[in-house]
């Protein structure tokens, strides 16, 4: 219900911008589009972002030629469903997100870009976090506990995790005591911190378990001054998985898809000022990506969906 | 009263437009690239793949031919015969103020032109490449992404290279960072990234690298680029690098060409527009 109302809001904000298709000086697929419309998770978790979006649209429309419209959504539903009702032309999401894209949309949707750090990783990972001034240092203390996910459509904060736990001989439903849905990282960690969670699952990126990782749920937390990092221990990770990826319209005209891939390829090197605003790692840059290197995910996410509902199968209708 | 002639001078504009793209789309996109094994415009094998696969993402028809060496095709470029064309730095030095680069072969995986950075202790009171004489670097890890690039970005851009001390490997950016501050060496070379990362504070009034210079920040210069000249459309450019750096997976034969004329290449990243410049800051 509540992605659709969002979708709706989404309906209501791009209205506005059809009368951009009536431009009389646009030809060929610039008029058969008329416009390029862009859905992106960008709450709080990411302010930087979300106060410099207007440098991106302006980057993009220079680029196109064409009028841009973001779309901010605070959830990936919202996101899911514009796209499938054929609303936007691009968006951001996870890659549990664009799992259930694809369940929805089948190769209406393709995803074309991810970021991949300066070190040339494009994957990141799903981990569980307590306290450090807990008793808990292994996966085995957690047995009965209380953990927290993210959200069902959360590939680090539920999909992978329990993919990668099960492969460990684990069944998360009956190992942990009791778990719930905390709605975001932020809101995760906070939990944790506030005692609501004896662990929780959050995502950690730029580096590995070995080397640590540099960026992530808590790191942007502590950086923001909202929790102190060495307040936490991480205790289990598992990945790397691919990072979120730009999710395209497959359907739309194919100057415009390559236009969209190249420009926003482009970015760091063009413009490295706008990229650094926008929250990009300095010295990072955009890996191209295809369907089958989200394959695993949607065999994940379609899995895990199956065994919440018995019998279902599909993790989604095809539109 | 004169909305007649002017609806009738709009469509004849409309229609004008639309005749003048119809031109563009019938023009063929020249492509000339020396040394991957072209005979004149003649192209067959994977070059023929390259050449099929541009004109159908093109939509229009696509030349691909060969030249004598770079500075050709660079003259071809520059007199407005070719549209795209694979140069080295030399060559690009005729035409640069004119092209751009476009495009660069990537060479693994995890190894791009990373934007890599040089960092002195500020107390050292050095601010130029030039005062890096015989200084004793370090590096923060052995990943070429970490080690080889950087110091090849650095000896492009003109650093004094050859005087340097021993490199010191310190795996991690902290202790790399620590290093430089217990004097264990007198210049750090590190990505960009890493230097985001140990630089990054929770309170925008406290500047946790304060006590240290970034007396240099680039790229390593590309050994050969695609180059367009810089009158090109952004969408068109834009169009043909989002056409090219996904090659490896949508078109594995033309992107066995293009690792001939870019070589080596196992995939293609976008470049910045001096990429072929030596000596840029």
């Amino acid at each position: 219900m509540f992605g659709r109302s969002i979708a709706l809001g989404a309906l209501l904000v791009l209205a506005a911008c059809d009368s951009a298709k009536d431009d009389s000086n646009l030809t060929g697929w610039r008029k058969e589009v008329g416009q390029i419309r862009i859905g992106a998770n960008i709450g709080e978790e990411n302010p930087t972002a979300l106060a410099r979006i207007q440098a991106y649209q302006d980057y993009i429309g220079r680029s196109t030629g064409l009028p841009v419209k973001v779309f901010k959504a605070a959830d990936y539903n919202g996101i899911i469903q514009a796209m499938a009702s054929g609303q936007l032309e691009l968006a951001t999401m996870g890659p549990a997100a664009y799992a259930n894209a694809r369940a929805q949309m089948g190769d209406k949707v393709e995803p074309i870009l991810t970021p991949r750090t300066a070190e040339g990783l494009s994957g990141y990972y799903s981990t569980i976090v307590v306290r450090a001034d807990s008793p808990y240092r292994t996966l085995e203390d957690l047995r009965d506990k209380t953990v927290g996910y993210v959200d069902f459509n959360s590939a680090s904060g539920y999909v992978y995790p329990r993919w990668a736990l099960k492969q460990q001989g684990i069944d998360p439903d009956t190992f942990f005591g009791k778990s719930a849905i905390s709605g975001g990282h932020i809101q995760g960690v906070l939990a944790l911190d506030n005692g609501q969670f004896d662990a929780v699952f959050v995502l950690a990126s730029g580096g590995t378990p070995e080397t640590g990782f540099s960026n992530g749920s808590i790191a942007t937390l502590a950086q923001r001054g909202l929790v102190k990092a060495e307040d936490f221990r991480m205790i289990w990770a598992a990945g790397p998985m691919a990072n979120s990826p730009y999710v395209i319209r497959n359907d739309r005209p194919q100057p415009m898809k390559d236009i969209l891939r190249g420009a926003i390829a482009s970015m760091p090197y063009d413009d490295p000022a706008v990229w650094v605003d926008m929250g990009m790692g300095e010295g990072s840059d955009m890996q191209p990506m295809q369907a089958a290197d989200y394959e695993e995910m949607v065999a994940m996410r379609n899995a895990e969906v199956s065994s919440r509902r018995p019998g279902a199968g599909s993790a989604g209708a095809q539109r | 009263m004169m909305r007649g002639p002017v609806l009738g001078g709009l469509a004849a504009l409309v229609l004008m437009g639309a005749a003048s793209q119809a031109q563009e789309a019938a023009k063929p996109f020249r492509v000339v690239v020396p040394g991957a094994g072209l005979s004149g415009c003649s192209a067959t094998g994977d070059a023929e793949a390259y050449r099929e696969h541009l004109e159908k993402r093109l939509s229009r028809p696509v030349s691909l031919c060969g030249a004598a060496d770079a500075v050709a095709a660079a003259t071809a470029l520059g007199a407005g015969e070719a549209d795209m064309v694979a140069l080295d730095p030399a060559a690009f030095e005729t035409v640069k103020g004119k092209a751009r680069a476009m495009l660069t072969g990537r060479i693994n995986a995890d190894t791009g032109r990373v934007v890599s950075v040089a960092l002195v202790m500020k107390r050292s009171g050095k601010t130029r490449l030039a005062d890096l004489q015989g200084v004793s670097p370090i590096v923060a890890g052995r990943a070429p992404a970490s080690k080889d690039v950087p110091m090849q970005a650095l000896a492009d851009a003109g650093a004094p290279v050859t005087s340097f001390k021993p490199l010191q490997l310190i795996e991690g950016d902290e202790p790399a960072f620590a290093a430089l501050r217990a004097g264990r060496g007198d210049l750090l070379v590190v990505t960009a990234s890493a230097r985001q990362r140990a630089c990054m504070s929770p309170d925008i009034k406290v500047d946790p690298c304060a006590d240290l210079t970034e007396i240099w920040r680039g790229r390593p210069v590309a050994s050969r680029a695609m180059v367009v000249a810089t009158n090109m459309p952004l969408a068109d450019r834009h169009q043909l690098v989002g056409i090219h750096i996904a090659l490896h997976f949508e078109a594995p034969k033309a992107m066995a060409f293009m690792a001939r004329a870019l070589p080596p290449a196992v995939a293609l990243d976008p470049a910045e527009a001096g990429a072929l410049l030596a000596g840029r800051r």
